[in-house]
Order: structure tokens, then C-alpha cells, then sequence
């Protein structure tokens, strides 16, 4: 990292010494650098990451979408967003009607009907694959985000009534229990193809036949591994350099808001960060995808003439996770096992002073300061800014050394202080914002007393991954980053007990379980962001992880690029953008 | 020598070429064997379930594992796993590559063409200043051809490759806005009515006279080229330099020289040839190892090659892709070895290959 960080540093002292700017080349086609090039697939089922989930907000289109940099949903295919005033919604909240928008082609000229929007969706429920985000989307359908299995229970003709078609211009979505967030969870996911053009590829008939055999399909048997699905959007795959990982998308003529400004946007995947640089310095780049360009660059590359960094909050929240029932089998982790000071317990988390002395030292403002360079900002728990009630002035944890030598006195009966403990925590290979991170809270907690003992420790991304699922992990530095802008999405993952982190952390809190299905079923939006609230709240108070930062997405562009979005869930919509 | 013996010779020899041939070549799916054996033995160390991470995307999805894990037969035992493995390969299936998102089979044969065509042009001047400098340097020992060439091959020999093709490309390229970095500029590629960059793109373009597209490719061939020369012929000089030294010190020269034979010719046309035995391995394993991939020059300059592949393949624990890769360079290196052999013939007839 320092070697990189050194070279690129070389590389920018060269490139400051241009005073002259570039001028835009080829003012219809925007160049875009990313780091990865290489696209897994571009079949909805099973895309999850966000290098293809760029690709594919830009060449498909769901029955909503968020209007410009905001998360407002507005109408995408459908004619109007559904509400219980104009009948879309249910009172029950447990049906959506949705209108279909007049006229929409897809770009092989078809009309956009009832049918196809059925199809799209039913074929990622019914496809569940374990690398796609069709969990995401069953839960509002089955009452939870279990994939399908080859031994489910459930019949095809079940699955096929959860979405029905009125005439060709009316789809219904029948939900198993009302569910807040469905209608964020459609504009991230929900991408409309054409069926007949499925079928023609030799996709999936839609119908229960053989409907079994599609579940959890090898990736390699789709047909839109290589290329798209016939869609709506503004943009057309037009060639997949793959060994170049460079991706060319021509415009759509035919696109029923107009044509976009550029005929062509080209995204290049260049994963040296010199290269980089050296890209958008010379013009070759009009701008790079978010997170092109490493944090420790931007106040560099900023100074580039013609070059502009642009901050914008993300939906993203950081947090140390500290397991509460850790399984010592084939590690060293636990060291003695016992609170000796040469080890810890296993349960050395289940006391709730041991985690609020934790989060009393960390020293946030030092990290927002000069771990993120003001690159983010503290936030202590899962309702953070950018999300339906979002309170600023929320309690937010201290460092405090005070507190955290009381809550250590007062953990495991005074044993803590009496006795001391020794334990690591992780960091993934290559993220030196969460060394270092662990590394002040290793110096605070130990400048504490003598007897305490954190070994940072680092470990391949994957190896974390890993190990936390196999609930091995002690203590761990991770993130999480938004799939749909509701904060079901985090209130889920950090605080149930079904969540991704209470899973790996073996933390259940039954009360917090109750407010959150609580919260996600409320179709009233005053009443879901008080309950909301309270789930926060009680997150906050019950420390079943230490809640640091929110990120701020950094975008690196030329000055010639206008009317760029910065939407935090759809990332880069290339229609809007234009170059003087 | 009658000619009944020599013609004798001949056949007796060619038939030895022949049966050393065919018993390298016999013992390659040897070789193969083994490699697999041992790089798949390799990747046992790796758990099943940090094998199983390689198919998910996200941390989102770490507790999709154990199904994974199942859906692969990740926790099944080595040799039945090697026997799955094994019996694919046989049917000429290597498997899929989730880092490149296709079959290994179809990820190195995408990658592969852009590296055989860096490696063929960037040989060219790695051979011929490995070779002339380092003749000029051992015919002139100890003196100041010698010393420069000395002080350059040791430097260039110890610079890092990073280091030579950042600072090449942020002066000509982010300075002089030459030499863009990549295989060819996407623009002209679509002007060109390329369908797809992809593949060997040298000889077709030249083939087919689109002159323009084949001045792009070259160009964006220059810095890969400089910076595996500047790294490259250091050490290949040094060796010509001692080869030719020892060689200038053999009897026969001295013999040649008391002949009244020319300096000139005792130096091109006796010492150059004998010289140039041990460069012969040199020069092949550096050209097999290009074709191997240059990891750090295709990453520096965005350059698609096998490298870039393997190295991706690797940090991505993608398992497949790796024993493929694995299974290819050890077929690479295995005919190279016998290639540099049968030169050995060539160029000096003495060797005998029984």
C-alpha cells in the first residue's frame, strides 16, 4: 500500500508539472475509468456487485426509480408511483397494483407489457441464486429472505401468484406481509426485460415446467453472462472488450424520454492507480466511477488543473463487530481461552460493559480527522444520514477514557480490570484506514492498563468473510454498504437477529427483532421513522457493535462534465450527463 | 569421414532427434500430471469455505457459504475432488473461472494472443541489446566499453520493473501525451469496424492492411516494450559478456589467431557462434517466461495479458483459473525446454541427444 501510495505520489509530482490543461476529446463520448474491468455477468439474477449494477442501471430500467441525486422514488416504466391515496397500495399494504407507463419500446422494438415485467421479476425469485441479490427481493414475497431451495416448499403455482398481469398494462404484486421498503427494494433490483427476447436467448420458458431445475442455476448457463437482456434504458451494450475489461454502451435512439446527450460511454477497467491518474490528467478520462481513486490521492489529484473531486454522503456505515460466542476450534484466537490475561472466553463479549468500554475508546473525531481526512463522518448507529428519518442530533458514542475505565470495572464482575485480557482484532489485507483505526483503539485501551492486550491483526478479506461466518472472529473492522435506501436495509443486517453481523457476532435481541418487523411492515412512513428510531436507539444503547463512521463516495472528474448524479444507489446514470 | 559413414551419421542422428522427441514428449502428460497433483494439493490447504468465497461478491453474502460450499462439493475429499477435477480436464472442460467471469479454457485463450504478441515484439530488442552490448563489452574486457556496459546491466538488471514503467508512462504519457496506456484506443478500434479487441490483432490487422489500427497497436506496444528491454537486457548481456570472454579465451582462438586469421573474423564468425550456446537458454526461458505473462508491466500498463489474468485469478482465490494457468505455464516451460534443447543441436553439432 505504501509502495503504491509512494509511486502514485511520483506519478502526480509529474503530472503537477503541466500547467496547461487538457481539452475534452470527443464531446459525445464519455470516457469512464473504474478499477475492475471485468463484468461477472450482466444477468440481473445473479449481478449483485456494483461494477455490473452500473452497467446495468444504465441499459435496463424497473417500474421505479430515484429522482436524480435524491432517493425519491419516481416513476421508471410504471405510470405512477403506487400509494394508498391512489389506490396502488392496499390498505392492508400487502398489494401493489402497478400501471404500466403508455407507449415504452424495448430497443428491439417490442412493447413493454405486463407480461414482461412479471417475467423479469419472477425469474430472479425463482433462479435464487446464492451470488445474486434474490434474497433481497423474495422477503417481501415469502415473509423472509430465505433463497429458494431444490427441496422448497413451495409450488410454482404459489410463486406465480405472487405476481400477477391485468390485461398487458397492469402488474400486481401480492406480499406476503406489508413491507416498507418494496418499493426501494424494486428501483434496486426489479430491472424489466423483454420475455420473448428470454426466450428467444433460450432462457427460461416462465412457465412450471422444469421450474425447479432453474433454482440456483449455475451462473455459467445463463445467457446474459456475455451479454444484456433486452431492455429500456437510455444505453445498449455495444461491445465487451473482455480481455481489455472494456465495455462500450452506444445510446438508444428510441429511449421514450429522448435520447441521451452522449452516443457513447466507454468504461475502462485500469487497476493500477498510476494509470489511473495519468488518465483523467491527460483527458483520456472523463471521469472515474466512484471509489476509482483511493482517498489518500484526492487532495492530490484535486490540485490537477481541470480536474474537480467531487464528496458526496454515502449510504454507508463502518463498524467494529465483536462476537459474543466465539468458536475457538482450529484457531489461536481465544489464547488461554480463560480470563487470565493471556486469553479471553469465548462469551468475553457478552457482557455489555466489556462492548460499551470499547466504544468509549475510540477516538472518533481522529478518525473522521485523519484516518478519513474528512472523508466521512461519526455516526453511531444504523439510522444514518441520507435515510428517511435521519436525526443528527441522535446520541453518538464518546471517547472517553473515564467511561471506558468504569465500563471495564464494572465487566465480568470487576474480573477485567482485576485481571486483564488479551485478544486480536482484524483488519482486512490492505485497508489502512481500518489498521489504523484498530491501532488507536489497541493504544487506547491499553494506555488504560497494563494488564490489556488487543494484537492487531490483519487478514485477506476473504479469510475474514470466512471466518466470521463460521462465527470464528473475536473483534473485526468491516462495512456495510446500501443495497436500497430504506433503513430496513441496516436496521436488518446490523441489529436482527437474521442479520448478516448478528449472525456472525451471535447476538440476538428479541425486543429489537420484534421493533424491526414491526418497523418493516408499518405502511405509514411517519410512524415506520418513529420505530425506526427506536430500533436505533436501542442499537445504540445495547452496543452489539461499535458504530464508527459514515463514508463519504468521492467522485474524480474532468470540468467539462455536466449534469452528473450523484445518487448513492444508482450510482452513475450516464443519461443525464453531457460535456461542454 | 566416407560418405557411406556420413550419410550413416546422419540417419543415426536424425533418428535420435526423433526418439528424443517423442520421449519428451511422452513425458509431458508426465509432467502435467504432476503439476496438477501438486498445485491442486496446493489449493487443499485452502479451506473449503475460503475456497467457497471466491463465487460470492460481497460480504452481504457470507452466509450463502455452506451453500456454496455444497453446491461445488468443496468438503468433499481431495481425491475425489481431484478425480472431478481430473476427469473434467480429460473431457477438455478446465473448469470456470469466476475472476474472469467464463471457461478457463476460453479466459486464457482471450488473454493469452495479447501476451504472445508482446513477447514477440518485446524479445526482438531485448536480444538484440542483450547480445550486441554484451559482445561489445567482452571483446573489449576491462576497458571502457566494458565498464559502461558493466555499470548498465547491473543497474538496469536491479531496477524494478514497477519503477521503470511508472516513470515511462508518467513522462510520456502523462507529460508528453504519448503512448496511451492499454492495447488499442477504443475509438479507433470502432472506426476500424472492430467487432471486438479481443484476440490476435498484429498479423490479422497487417493482413488485412488496416495500417492506422496497426500504428495504434505498436504504439501502445512501445512502453510495455521499453520497460521489459530496459529490465531484461541487463541480465542477458552480462551473459553473452562472460560467454564470449570464455570463448575468447579457448584454445582454438588462440589457434585461429597464430593461423593469421582477422580479429574480426576469429570474433563473428568462431567465437559469436560458440557464444551464443548458453545465451540460446537464456533467451528461450526469457521469451517463455513473457509468454507466462509479465504480471507487473501488463498491470502498469493496463496491458491484457495472461499475467494480469493470473494475477487476478490468484488474489480472487479462483481456483480453477489458477490450476488452468498453472497447467499452461507448466506445458509452456515444457516445451520451451525441449525447443532450447533441439537448438542446442543446431547450433552446436557436437550434442548429442542419446
Amino acid at each position: 500500500m505504501k509502495k503504491t501510495l509512494l509511486l502514485a505520489a511520483l506519478a502526480l509530482g509529474a503530472t503537477t508539472l503541466t500547467t496547461a490543461s487538457a481539452q475534452s476529446k470527443d464531446p459525445t463520448v464519455l470516457k469512464v475509468v473504474t478499477i475492475e474491468g471485468n463484468f461477472a455477468t450482466f444477468d440481473p439474477a445473479y449481478c449483485y456487485d456494483t461494477a455490473c449494477s452500473n452497467v446495468l442501471y444504465n441499459v435496463l430500467e424497473g417500474l421505479f426509480t430515484y429522482d436524480g441525486d435524491t432517493t425519491t422514488i419516481v416513476p421508471a416504466l410504471a405510470a405512477e408511483v403506487p400509494s394508498v391515496q391512489n389506490g396502488g397500495i392496499s390498505k392492508d399494504g400487502k398489494t401493489y397494483t402497478v400501471n404500466l407507463r403508455k407507449g415504452v419500446k424495448f430497443t428491439d422494438g417490442t412493447p413493454v407489457t405486463a407480461e414482461d415485467v412479471k417475467y423479469s421479476i419472477l425469474r430472479t425469485l425463482i433462479i435464487s441464486s446464492d451470488q445474486g441479490a434474490a434474497g433481497l427481493l423474495l422477503e417481501p414475497f415469502t415473509g423472509n429472505a430465505d433463497l429458494l431451495a431444490a427441496d422448497t416448499k413451495l409450488t410454482f403455482e404459489e410463486l406465480d401468484k405472487m405476481i400477477t398481469v391485468k390485461g398487458t398494462d397492469t402488474v400486481v404484486f401480492k406480499l406476503a406481509k406489508p413491507f416498507g421498503p418494496f418499493m426501494p427494494t424494486m428501483v434496486g433490483f426489479g430491472y424489466v426485460f423483454s420475455k420473448s427476447a428470454a426466450l428467444k436467448a433460450g432462457e427460461w420458458d416462465g412457465t412450471g415446467k422444469d421450474w425447479k431445475a432453474q433454482i440456483n442455476k449455475d451462473i455459467s448457463t445463463s445467457k446474459y453472462t456475455k451479454v444484456q437482456p433486452v431492455g429500456t434504458g437510455p444505453f445498449m451494450i455495444e461491445r465487451n472488450d473482455e480481455a481489455q475489461g472494456t465495455l462500450i454502451l452506444k445510446r438508444n435512439d428510441s429511449y421514450w424520454r429522448g435520447p441521451a446527450k452522449l452516443s457513447r460511454v466507454i468504461i475502462e477497467g485500469i487497476k493500477d492507480d498510476n494509470t489511473r491518474i495519468q488518465k483523467i490528467k491527460t483527458g483520456d478520462a472523463d471521469f472515474g466511477l466512484d471509489g476509482a481513486y483511493p482517498p489518500a490521492l484526492l487532495a492530490s489529484i484535486d490540485s490537477i488543473p481541470g480536474v474537480v473531486v467531487i464528496k458526496k454522503p454515502a449510504l454507508t456505515l463502518a463498524g467494529i463487530f465483536m462476537n459474543e460466542k466465539i468458536d475457538g476450534k482450529n484457531t489461536n484466537y481465544l489464547g488461554s481461552g480463560k480470563l487470565d490475561g493471556n486469553g479471553i472466553p469465548d462469551n468475553f463479549f457478552s457482557d455489555k460493559n466489556v462492548r460499551k468500554a470499547i466504544a468509549a475508546s475510540i477516538d472518533y473525531d481522529s478518525i473522521v480527522r485523519d484516518l478519513l481526512q474528512n472523508n466521512g463522518r461519526q455516526q453511531s448507529n444504523v439510522l444514518i444520514a441520507g435515510l428517511p428519518g435521519y436525526n443528527e442530533n441522535a446520541p453518538k458514542y464518546k471517547f472517553d477514557k473515564a467511561a471506558a475505565t468504569k465500563s471495564f470495572k464494572a465487566a465480568w464482575g470487576g474480573k477485567v480490570w482485576e485481571i486483564g485480557f488479551k485478544f486480536p482484532a482484524f483488519f482486512n489485507t490492505g485497508n489502512s484506514t481500518r489498521q489504523k483505526l484498530l491501532e488507536m483503539l489497541k493504544k487506547n485501551v491499553e494506555s488504560l492498563n497494563p494488564k490489556f492486550k488487543i494484537e492487531v491483526r490483519e487478514l485477506p478479506f476473504k479469510q475474514i468473510l470466512k471466518e466470521a461466518g463460521g462465527n470464528q472472529m473475536v473483534m473485526w473492522s468491516g462495512g456495510w454498504s446500501a443495497d436500497f435506501a430504506d433503513p430496513y436495509n441496516f436496521a436488518q443486517p446490523f441489529l436482527a437477529s437474521d442479520g448478516n453481523y448478528p449472525r456472525n457476532m451471535n447476538y440476538k435481541n428479541e425486543t429489537l427483532d420484534k421493533l424491526i418487523n414491526q418497523a418493516v411492515s408499518e405502511s405509514n412512513p411517519a410512524k415506520r421513522e418513529l420505530l425506526y428510531a427506536k430500533v436505533a436507539k436501542m442499537g445504540f444503547d445495547e452496543v452489539p457493535f461499535v458504530a464508527t463512521t459514515q463514508g463519504l463516495s468521492t467522485y474524480v472528474q474532468r470540468d467539462w462534465v455536466q449534469g452528473r448524479n450523484f445518487n448513492p444507489i444508482l450510482l452513475d446514470q450516464f443519461y443525464f450527463i453531457s460535456k461542454k | 569421414m566416407c560418405l557411406r559413414d556420413l550419410t550413416e551419421y546422419r540417419l543415426n542422428k536424425e533418428g535420435m532427434v526423433l526418439t528424443f522427441i517423442a520421449r519428451r514428449l511422452l513425458g509431458l502428460p508426465l509432467v502435467m500430471f504432476g503439476v496438477s497433483l501438486l498445485v491442486f494439493g496446493v489449493t487443499q490447504f485452502l479451506s473449503p469455505e475460503l475456497r467457497a468465497t471466491a463465487f460470492i461478491r460481497s460480504e452481504k453474502q457470507i452466509n450463502q457459504i455452506p451453500t456454496i460450499i455444497k453446491e461445488y462439493g468443496l468438503d468433499k475429499d481431495i481425491f475425489t475432488q481431484y478425480w472431478i477435477w481430473l476427469k473434467n480436464i480429460l473431457q477438455g472442460q478446465l473448469g470456470w473461472s469466476s475472476s474472469s467471469g467464463r471457461t478457463v479454457g476460453d479466459a486464457i485463450s482471450i488473454y493469452l494472443p495479447a501476451t504472445v504478441e508482446l513477447a514477440l515484439i518485446a524479445i526482438i530488442p531485448i536480444v538484440l541489446f542483450g547480445v550486441i552490448f554484451g559482445v561489445i563489452a567482452g571483446i573489449n574486457r576491462n576497458k571502457w566499453p566494458d565498464q559502461v556496459g558493466r555499470i548498465f546491466s547491473i543497474v538496469t538488471y536491479s531496477l524494478p520493473t514497477f519503477l521503470v514503467g511508472i516513470t515511462l508512462l508518467a513522462f510520456f504519457y502523462g507529460q508528453l501525451h504519448l503512448f496511451e496506456p492499454g492495447r488499442l484506443n477504443t475509438l479507433v478500434s470502432l472506426d476500424a469496424g472492430l467487432t471486438t479487441v479481443d484476440g490476435y490483432l498484429l498479423f490479422p490487422l497487417i493482413f488485412k492492411g488496416q495500417w492506422f489500427v496497426v500504428l495504434d497497436l505498436l504504439k501502445h506496444l512501445v512502453l510495455p516494450v521499453i520497460t521489459l528491454t530496459v529490465v531484461s537486457s541487463g541480465g542477458l548481456m552480462r551473459v553473452v559478456r562472460s560467454s564470449v570472454i570464455d570463448q575468447l579465451e579457448q584454445d582454438y582462438v588462440r589457434t585461429a589467431k597464430s593461423k593469421g586469421l582477422e580479429q574480426r573474423t576469429i570474433t563473428y564468425k568462431h567465437v559469436f557462434r560458440n557464444a551464443l550456446i548458453p545465451v540460446i537458454t537464456l533467451v528461450g526461458t526469457l521469451f517463455f517466461g513473457l509468454l507466462n505473462g509479465a504480471i507487473i508491466t501488463e498491470t502498469v500498463f493496463n496491458y491484457p495479458g495472461i499475467g494480469s489474468f493470473a494475477a487476478r485469478a490468484a488474489l480472487q482465490l479462483d481456483i480453477p483459473a489458477v490450476l488452468g494457468f498453472a497447467l499452461f505455464a507448466a506445458l509452456v516451460i515444457a516445451v520451451s525446454n525441449l525447443i532450447v534443447d533441439l537448438l542446442y543441436g543446431v547450433v552446436d553439432p557436437r550434442i548429442r541427444y542419446d
